[in-house]
């Protein structure tokens, strides 16, 4: 549990064992602080959907409880279409609202359905505040089957990976 | 949005969705599948009955048949894969020694370009 450091300490005050827990505890949260990750690796997804659709309500969705400070938010997706030269768009949510506009915060062109792209971002979710918030990746494409590789490759290097990780 | 969540392993996604379209129209916003359930993005106008009707086609859903399109792509390729097979020999200019310089030239073209598409193919 992470506690607002004391900035105020005069000359000659005493430290005691609360001072000094509450700096251990500290260095404790630094370490570990909250954050989820999923990375699928078991089943590829799919959409067709021309409106932001979850990708996992149930994996590629974190809550954490937060303390206030920013979250990052990453994700890598290899991913393809069933047709050529179509888009895919990316968001998330935080607490329900997605961050992005209308197309999201992300888009990538596919531009052959014979080859694979690989969809990666990162970006900083701020004024949080403390507190629990679930993150959910977002997608939808303009026309044809979205694909995201997760499972479906022989050599078993394509997995799709999501996660959240509050860092101030 | 209303999701309809089946329990359906494979689906021939292109197909469903427009097996969908087809019946609901612009109710359907699409599908979504995740190798264990195929989850159908419905507008908030679709009715009880619509349900009904889409989880209906997802379970009668046969992931062989193909579109159209799909059609149309393998036709392409058994295409490719026959040509391929009756041409595994590049082309020999010996063949056109005695034809008129046009037609040899035009070979040279040919071979080359089989060449090339060899490179491109890592043939």
């Amino acid at each position: 549990m992470w506690t607002t450091p004391k900035t105020n300490w005069q000359v000659n005050e005493i430290v005691d064992a609360g001072d000094m827990n509450a700096i251990g505890d500290n260095l404790v949260a630094l370490k570990a602080p909250p954050s989820a990750q999923y990375i699928q690796s078991a089943a590829d997804y799919t959409t067709t959907s021309t409106s932001f659709v979850d990708v996992d309500a149930t994996n590629m969705a974190h809550t954490i409880t937060t303390t206030g400070g920013d979250v990052l938010i990453g994700c890598i997706l290899p991913m393809t279409n069933s047709l050529n030269v179509v888009n895919a768009y990316f968001d998330v949510t935080v607490d329900g609202v997605r961050m992005g506009g209308t197309d999201g915060l992300v888009v990538q062109t596919v531009p052959t359905a014979l080859h694979a792209y690989v969809v990666s971002f990162m970006l900083f979710k701020t004024g949080l505040a403390a507190g629990s918030h679930t993150f959910k990746l977002q997608w939808k494409v303009n026309s044809g089957t979205g694909r995201i590789y997760s499972g479906s490759s022989a050599t078993a290097l394509t997995i799709a990976q999501f996660l959240v990780r509050e860092v101030s | 949005m209303i999701d309809l969540i089946i329990a359906r392993q494979t689906i021939n996604s292109d197909a469903l969705d427009a097996e969908l379209r087809s019946a609901l129209a612009e109710k359907v916003l699409g599908i979504s599948s995740n190798g264990a359930n195929v989850t159908v993005h419905l507008d908030d106008t679709a009715t009880e009955a619509d349900l009904l009707q889409a989880e209906s086609l997802v379970i009668a859903h046969d992931p062989a048949q193909l579109t159209p399109r799909q059609q149309r792509i393998e036709t392409r390729r058994d295409q490719l894969d026959t040509d391929r097979d009756a041409n595994t020999v590049p082309l020999n200019l010996d063949d056109y020694l005695l034809q008129l310089p046009l037609i040899r030239r035009l070979a040279q073209k040919i071979a080359w370009l089989e060449r090339e598409i060899r490179d491109l193919r890592d043939l």
